[in-house]
């Protein structure tokens, strides 16, 4: 009687399971992601023609600013400025107009990847970004296969594409070399 | 703008939302096993994700409210079985629970994540 009354409730437990309802879109407004500036460690920003890195080594710290671009012998560097601040800011947190009916191709140089880390033990946040040329379209989102719309500026995300003339306090003046 | 704040408490596994004193949302919740207590302590939330899986544990936990440095979360329950079989077990045995996180229905862990901010205060006790 005893393994019947087992059997009777591993079916109902077996009746019961069922498989999670993954893959619901976000509701608008929703943020796919959110980090406090103050905590950003680390930036990396990456395009076909353009590579930003950003880094400090304590939140008290001021960023150092590392900008490549594409057809430019010289490496830009920086101390960060207002303008890198306010750029951080805009991106520290992401939330989502819509649910795009027709993707973009993720590739092409309107798509950057961004990396966030702070000083915690948790997984840097990755995610992929098309910030149009044209002013009228929104930011997009690459989130899996799905790709949002983001209630983001593109204009302050281009500002990126300036480098530090755009984002930074001060150049930092390559180093002398050394005398012999 | 009213002071936000999460109380976790782990005797009766349950998550009560305010602002300022005012009951915001409350509702079940299922914290961390016997080997995997949930960490007691006064806590901020430091990161949100949605939808999110855990690179460790490769795990879905959506809707993430992350208040520990070391990954320990408020977020969705993803399992298996039926929630109420969860809270079941748990009345019965602390052998059942997460490794850590504290696990919420979807509609609540919904709520909340719409609901706290960057910097909202957490208490588990």
């Amino acid at each position: 009687m005893t393994s019947v009354r087992h059997l009777l409730f591993l079916a109902i437990v077996a009746a019961g399971c069922r498989s999670e309802q993954e893959g619901r879109a976000p509701e608008p407004g929703t943020e796919l992601y959110a980090i406090g500036p103050a905590d950003v460690s680390e930036v990396v920003l990456t395009a076909l023609d353009h590579k930003l890195y950003a880094y400090r080594w304590s939140p008290a710290d001021p960023f150092q600013i590392v900008v490549a671009t594409r057809g430019r012998t010289e490496i830009e560097r920086c101390v960060a400025g207002d303008g890198f601040q306010r750029w951080l800011t805009a991106v520290a947190r992401m939330p989502i107009q819509h649910e795009l009916d027709s993707p973009f191709d993720p590739r092409g140089a309107e798509w950057m990847d961004l990396r966030l880390r702070d000083t915690t033990a948790l997984e840097p946040i990755d995610v992929r970004l098309r910030v149009p040329s044209a002013s009228d379209e929104p930011v997009v989102l690459q989130s899996g296969t799905r790709q949002y719309a983001v209630d983001l500026d593109a204009a302050a995300l281009r500002r990126a594409r300036s480098g530090c003339a755009a984002l930074g306090a001060a150049a930092v003046a390559a180093p002398a070399p050394a005398r012999r | 703008m009213p002071a936000k704040r999460i109380d976790v408490n782990l005797a009766t596994q349950t998550v009560t939302a305010y602002e300022d004193k005012a009951v915001f949302h409350t509702c079940e919740c299922v914290s961390g096993d016997a080997s995997h207590v949930t960490p007691k302590g006064r806590f901020k939330i430091i990161r949100k994700h949605h939808p999110y899986t855990s690179k460790t544990y490769k795990v879905p936990m959506n809707y993430a409210l992350f208040f520990t440095t070391t990954g320990v979360a408020l977020h969705q329950y993803h399992g298996p079985a039926p929630w109420f079989l969860l809270r079941a077990g748990r009345a019965i045995t602390d052998t059942v629970g997460s490794h850590g996180c504290v696990r919420l229905q979807e509609e609540d862990a919904r709520k909340l994540y719409g609901w706290a901010a960057i910097g909202t205060s957490v208490e588990v006790r």
